[in-house]
């Protein structure tokens, strides 16, 4: 099954990104379909990479893999639309950053090595390429400065798409303590890049 | 003071709060002059994947493709049996176990009297059951082992090899469940590991049954209830609590080795509640190639992991 993602889809758009497909694909991988599980893993991995590696730095690669065996495990029984697909997927992903921050604090380890920006192959276009991969990273980079729950929440509403009562469930807060800490990360975001002069 | 009169470079212009929900909200069309470089942040956030975001698929496609087959196999091999559906022992969460009850075995069941009567019975048995089998072995934690060291005679230690085969013997193609509990509580999964498929389902039930006497783990606490679970159903397959040893007989002796000798006579070994596999006696037992008609009462997990996950 070759479904191709539409071009430009701002993940901040839950019910567009997959699209119209989405209630096939789903059928589909839930009927055992590699393609199309694929289809969904290349969807959302990307951003669920980014959401990790602002709040779980070096642990992301780590986190984002059990996350998908969950996922995995429980996709026969998941029922919903695709907002609900990433809500359920960011969801999973959080729970385990929490374990594995639970679990981290019981047995210490060692850090990874800082994750560099990817290696990308020098063809035509790559130079392109090359710059938006750095612009991802300087983004991730200033998100980071912000106080935690500010750059989980814009992480959440920007990244992954999901909406204002979503991210106040997964957080455990009221829609408007969320609306007020997105509010207050982007000022503060806009604050640093005026004062820095930062070019992404 | 009106925004142009703003000396240029005197930080961010003027915006709202309304400009920030459409930051949020993926709307760039009209963003004040302050929020241009939040934009573009925020645009390379969504920017498209790279090939380091995407280079882990095989891997999680390779899980994807065991979990299907997995599920491919348990519905391929009912087939096979010409329609008679095997039972699927599968752990059960503690927290689900009353609740499933309640909701599938309602009609079925008999007067609340005799159920609860037969269940503690039950209960009972199991727990002298895995007392004693489980001490001889010497898995049960400390409190309950010096309580089993009580009221038993002495005993053989269980040997290594009875201790090594135990686990390898508990996996069973569709059949006998894994024994550590899922941490992950929300969305329970069905555990299933695969081995040779059992002669019939009251053989993988018994093999589960005392696989778990022998070998129950740390978290035996947690298994025991749906460890009742198995024992109901050897109840109605062998046609009565006091005839599950019996029945089983034929199928564990490789999970207990030792079993557990007898206090009037050393060298006399007895498995717990079977009959002296030496004397021939096998007692009274049902038909291991019959299973009755209301076997197979488990139900697999079948937690909904619904849209608007809590």
């Amino acid at each position: 099954m070759a479904i191709l993602l539409r071009e430009g889809a701002f993940c901040a758009d839950t019910l567009h990104v997959v699209g119209e497909e989405f209630a096939a694909l789903l059928a589909a991988a839930q009927g055992g379909s590699h393609d199309a599980f694929a289809v969904l893993w290349r969807d959302a991995n990307p951003a669920l990479l980014r959401y990790l590696r602002v709040v779980a730095s070096e642990h992301a690669e780590d986190i984002a893999a059990e996350t998908w065996v969950q996922v995995v495990r429980g996709l026969p029984r998941f029922t919903g639309d695709e907002a609900s697909w990433r809500a359920w997927l960011f969801t999973t992903a959080r729970r385990r950053l929490l374990d594995q921050a639970r679990l981290r604090k019981r047995h210490p380890t060692e850090p990874l090595d800082d994750i560099s920006v990817s290696d990308v192959p020098r063809t035509a276009g790559a130079e392109q390429t090359a710059m938006d991969n750095i612009a991802t990273e300087a983004a991730m980079a200033l998100l980071s400065r912000l106080p935690e729950q500010q750059a989980e929440v814009i992480l959440l509403r920007v990244v992954a798409g999901l909406d204002t009562d979503v991210v106040a469930d997964m957080l455990g807060r009221s829609p408007g303590a969320v609306r007020v800490a997105a509010h207050r990360g982007l000022r503060k975001l806009a604050t640093l890049l005026s004062g820095a002069s930062v070019t992404l | 003071m009106p925004d142009s009169y703003q000396p240029l470079g005197w930080g961010p212009a003027p915006f709202d709060e309304r400009d920030l929900d459409a930051l949020l909200s993926g709307e760039t069309a009209d963003v004040p002059m302050g929020l241009r470089q939040v934009a573009d942040a925020l645009a390379a956030l969504r920017a498209a994947p790279t090939l380091a975001e995407l280079s882990g698929e095989s891997t999680i496609i390779a899980e994807f493709s065991a979990l299907a087959e997995f599920s491919a196999l348990g519905l391929s091999q009912a087939t096979r049996d010409g329609g008679q559906a095997h039972t699927l022992v599968l752990p059960v969460p503690p927290s689900d176990v009353d609740r499933r009850r309640g909701a599938r075995h309602r009609s079925r069941r008999p007067p609340h009297r005799v159920s609860r009567r037969t269940g503690a019975l039950m209960a009972a048995a199991a727990a002298a059951l895995i007392v004693a089998a489980v001490a001889v072995t010497g898995n049960l934690p400390g409190p309950i082992q010096r309580l089993a060291h009580l009221s038993t005679a002495p005993r053989a230690a269980a040997s290594p090899s009875a201790r090594d085969s135990a686990s390898p013997n508990l996996q069973g193609k569709g059949a006998a469940p894994e024994r550590s509990p899922s941490r992950d509580t929300r969305a329970p999964s069905p555990q299933v590991t695969q081995q040779t498929p059992p002669v019939s389902p009251g053989a993988a039930l018994c093999r589960s049954f005392y696989g778990y006497l022998g070998h129950p783990g740390s978290d035996w606490g947690s298994t025991l209830k749906a460890e009742l679970s198995v024992l109901m159903q050897l109840n109605k397959l062998a046609g009565g609590p006091m005839r599950v040893a019996s029945y089983c007989s034929p199928y564990v002796h490789d999970l207990l080795a030792n079993g557990i000798p007898l206090p009037d006579g050393p060298g006399t070994h007895l498995w717990p509640l079977l009959p002296d596999p030496g004397q021939g006696n096998q007692g009274q037992q049902a038909d291991p190639g019959q299973p009755s008609a209301s076997a197979g009462n488990a139900s697999p997990a079948n937690g909904t992991a619904k849209g608007n996950i809590r």
